[in-house]
């Protein structure tokens, strides 16, 4: 009970920091959607300059429907500054802060972490609705009920991996001290390995077949391909692949838990 | 008047100097940004190429155009984010934080202070392989360009980073009034990245004819890659390149002026 | 003719009220914003002459800073006039930025990753110096500074007091007819303090340059100036000599008793006794009953030793700034109260 009270009370705090930089919250809302605009006209060109009806399986409308879902995967699983305030605060001794007072940091920062993405989903859903609304044309309809009910499973597990994986790289800074070029080095990297770049069906042979079997896909490309895809799935197959989303959170958790006690151990025998 | 103009010249060198000396001191840093730059280039080239296994032409952009398009494309914001994009950067940072006190109290042009400080060399890549991809399209297409059309091409990738340069000042001019906790870089990245792609592509569209009238003569981002890049493909459509400098000279007066304006709005608002 | 003229000199700005805490008020905050307006300066007027050194006094927020950026032309004022080497520095005129400078203890216009040296050529070419001179002027201030090879480490390896040394030299090398120091000593040790304070002094009377600086070191400022400019709530409370404030404030010295044996109990009659420790006792007493005290004292205790001290300058000004004195000044400060500066 005291341990929910305590989490409530930075749940709120956490509320009540986002929304004081408002003209940020709905500019940075609207600047989210520039890049579809120009995404539509690219693939227009693309596809007014081929002979063909489908390009790696996607006809002209489910490209566009296709990124319109990968925004929706980036909102939940985008953690913008997490491994850089992780790796911040271990190299500042901010991080006493957490081992010494009754608080877990990674609980902390999920929790912070939430508040910040149910703000920022109480105000942008508005013009994800418009936006979607508008767009309704290049979706084929909506999906059978599994499929949506597998969709949200994969957009939450997609939150808890994006989380987790910006963990992962922050806790780096247990053992290196400039993180800052490794992080922009990855998430140019992510930027095409998770398909927010292009449908990884756009990779031709083994080497597209590979990227599919890569973690990054969870957080951007899968959730997608689920919603656009889904229904063409058994149910047994919707299981499998979202229990493959599940193993990919479990093994990730375990990975920035054993890291984070390491980190820590190294941190007090060397950093203190 | 000439002994001011090659005293700026001359501090702008010692400027670039300066920062090239400070990379090298933290030279691991520095080529571990070269390499992430150098990445995004890669990125961007492997996307297109795989659009090309499926199809001939982006727009009227045939394969080999759109290299030289994207060779362009690179000089063009190497070149902007190299000489500008964290003087901007920086600006919109002491704005914010009212730390501007010791470029104002220098005798020496503000503007001129505030956008040279520092140069960002890791943009070099861009530079190389925007430079290589433009020759290998002309060696491809074997449609060399003589003498004087290359210079136009050179004036006019300078007219382009004039008008970008001109957008991101006034940007970051405008911390004074918008307190934002979203960088600028970031802001940037959104607001260029119409100019991307080749501007016709917004012309197959109602709702992009609107678009690319709004972005071609109203705040013209699309002007500075597209003209430059359709010049060196097709080398005519003059009425576009002079407009281009046209834009060129408007934008850099328009935003010298707003930048003036925001600096005096700075100094009655702060305490 | 003097150097700095002020008259009448007001600052005012907007800020927006800092909204209650609490998840409903920011929600709140997200459509409304209330502003109040900040009367930071209020039409304070003084002159300088040439060569004088004069401290600015006041506690946080009472619009030091605001005042010192106004005459070095960084904002603008909301009302009243300032001339300064015969120009008005809000013009901000390259030939009167040619002839001050600005130094800030808590910022550096330094390059932090480079040699203080290559800073200085910047601002060779900034200030257009020729050669000669800024050979000349850098030979000058790192032997006063004894900088030796200091110029030629990247500033990041410097200690907090080297680094002000080298701000000091980079602000003085085009040779400022006035310098405007603010909090230049902040946060360094009391070596540090020192070596600046009698650099400073001794550069002032060498170039007869004007300063006038602000301190929350009593120190500094006893060391360097004779007159103060005490300033509270934006408006100036005491324009004169530090001994006059002093006399006028102070009404009181402290003796400082060693007895041979323990202080006796009584010796709180002799005054306000300020602390005790073993055979040692601090009283403070009236201005003029010095003598007769000490007379009733040594007529009945046998002491080791007898220190009469001023009351520190610090304890002065803020016993200055609590007496109801000011209040009487300045009555109508509710709003500037929460002014804020620097």
């Amino acid at each position: 009970m005291i341990v929910l009270r305590k989490y409530a009370t930075i749940f709120s705090i956490s509320l009540a920091e986002r929304l004081t930089y408002r003209t940020d919250f709905f500019l940075g809302t609207l600047i989210r959607f520039m890049p579809i605009v120009t995404t539509i006209f690219l693939w227009g060109a693309i596809f007014a300059g081929s002979d063909r009806t489908r390009i790696a399986g996607f006809t002209s409308d489910e490209i566009i429907a296709y990124y319109l879902l990968i925004m929706v995967s980036r909102a939940f699983s985008s953690m913008p500054g997490l491994a850089s305030g992780i790796a911040f605060d271990i190299r500042e001794g901010n991080i006493k802060k957490y081992l010494t007072q009754p608080i877990d940091m990674l609980g902390f920062l999920l929790t912070s972490r939430i508040a910040h993405k149910l703000v920022y989903y109480s105000i942008a859903s508005v013009p994800f609705a418009i936006v979607f609304f508008l767009c309704r044309e290049f979706f084929p309809g909506w999906p059978p009920p599994t499929v949506l009910a597998a969709y949200v499973i994969s957009l939450a597990l997609a939150f808890v991996i994006g989380f987790l994986f910006e963990a992962l790289l922050g806790v780096l800074g247990f053992w290196m001290l400039e993180i800052s070029s490794l992080l922009w080095v990855v998430n140019t990297l992510n930027y095409l390995l998770n398909g927010h770049m292009f449908p990884l069906d756009l990779v031709p042979g083994p080497l597209g077949v590979l990227i599919r079997l890569l973690p990054f896909q969870y957080m951007a490309y899968f959730p997608a391909m689920l919603f656009l895809r889904g229904a063409e799935m058994s149910t047994m197959e919707l299981a499998l692949a979202v229990g493959g989303e599940l193993l990919c959170a479990v093994a990730l958790w375990v990975a920035v838990r054993y890291l984070f006690a390491r980190g820590v151990r190294h941190y007090s025998a060397f950093g203190g | 008047m000439k002994e001011a103009g090659s005293r700026y010249v001359r501090l702008y060198l010692s400027l670039a100097r300066y920062c090239f000396v400070r990379e090298l001191s933290f030279r691991g840093n520095f080529l571990v940004r070269c390499a992430g730059q150098s990445l995004w280039l890669v990125l961007i080239l492997t996307f297109f190429q795989l659009i090309f296994l499926n199809t001939r032409r982006i727009g009227d952009w045939s394969h080999n155009d759109y290299l030289f398009f994207m060779g362009t494309s690179f000089l063009v914001n190497g070149t902007v984010s190299g000489l500008f994009l964290v003087n901007c950067t920086n600006l919109s940072e002491l704005i914010r934080t009212g730390d501007l006190d010791f470029a104002l109290t220098k005798p020496i042009d503000e503007q001129f202070l505030l956008s040279t400080q520092r140069v960002d060399w890791s943009n070099l890549p861009n530079l190389f392989v925007g430079g290589a991809l433009v020759l290998y399209a002309w060696q491809r297409s074997g449609n060399w360009p003589t003498i004087l059309q290359g210079i136009n091409y050179v004036l006019l990738l300078i007219a382009g980073v004039a008008v970008l340069y001109s957008l991101m000042l006034m940007m970051a001019s405008s911390s004074v009034w918008i307190v934002r906790n979203r960088s600028l870089h970031e802001m940037w990245f959104y607001v260029t990245q119409f100019a991307r792609y080749p501007a016709d592509i917004y012309l197959s569209h109602g709702g992009g004819r609107v678009l690319y009238f709004v972005l071609m003569y109203l705040l013209p981002v699309l002007l500075a890659i597209t003209t430059p890049a359709r010049y060196g493909v097709k080398m005519v459509e003059w009425p576009m390149v002079l407009y281009l400098f046209l834009a060129a000279g408007v934008s850099l007066a328009v935003s010298r002026w707003f930048f003036r304006f925001a600096l005096s709005a700075y100094r009655s608002a702060s305490s | 003719m003097p150097v700095i003229e002020v008259d009448n000199l007001c600052k005012t700005y907007r800020v927006v009220q800092r909204s209650e805490e609490g998840l409903l008020a920011s929600f709140r905050g997200l459509f409304r914003r209330r502003y109040k307006s900040v009367q930071a300066v209020q039409r304070i007027s003084f002159e300088i002459e040439p060569g004088e050194m004069v401290a600015f006094l006041g506690p946080n927020g009472a619009g030091k800073t605001t005042t010192l950026k106004m005459l070095a032309g960084l904002i603008h004022p909301t009302s009243g006039s300032a001339q300064v080497l015969g120009f008005t520095p809000s013009e901000r005129s390259n030939e009167y930025r040619r002839r001050f400078a600005l130094v800030m203890g808590q910022k550096n216009q330094l390059w932090w990753d480079l040699p203080a040296r290559e800073s200085f050529r910047l601002h060779r070419e900034i200030y257009t110096i020729p050669t000669s001179q800024f050979e000349s002027v850098v030979g000058e201030l790192s032997d006063l500074l004894s900088l030796g090879d200091l110029v030629d480490q990247p500033v990041r390896e410097l200690s907090l007091g080297e680094r002000m040394k080298m701000e000091l030299v980079a602000a003085l090398l085009h040779s400022p007819r006035v310098l405007f120091l603010d909090e230049p000593t902040i946060g360094l040790d009391v070596v540090a303090q020192t070596q600046l304070r009698d650099f400073l002094r001794r550069y002032n009377r060498r170039h007869e340059v004007t300063v006038l600086l602000t301190s929350h070191y009593m120190k500094d400022v006893e060391s360097l100036c004779e007159r103060a400019i005490v300033i509270n709530h934006g408006k100036i409370v005491h324009d004169g000599s530090l001994a006059a404030i002093l006399n006028r404030f102070s009404q009181h010295k402290i003796l400082k008793l060693q007895f041979l044996e323990d202080a006796p109990e009584e010796v709180g009659r002799y005054g306000d006794l300020l602390e005790v420790r073993g055979p040692v006792a601090r009283l403070r007493v009236d201005r003029a009953e010095i003598a007769t005290t000490l007379a009733a004292i040594l007529d009945r205790h046998r002491l080791e030793d007898i220190t009469v001290e001023e009351v520190p300058m610090e304890e002065v000004i803020a016993e200055v700034f609590r007496s109801g004195e000011f209040q009487a000044v300045s009555p109508d400060e509710t709003v500037a109260s929460s002014a804020t500066s620097s």
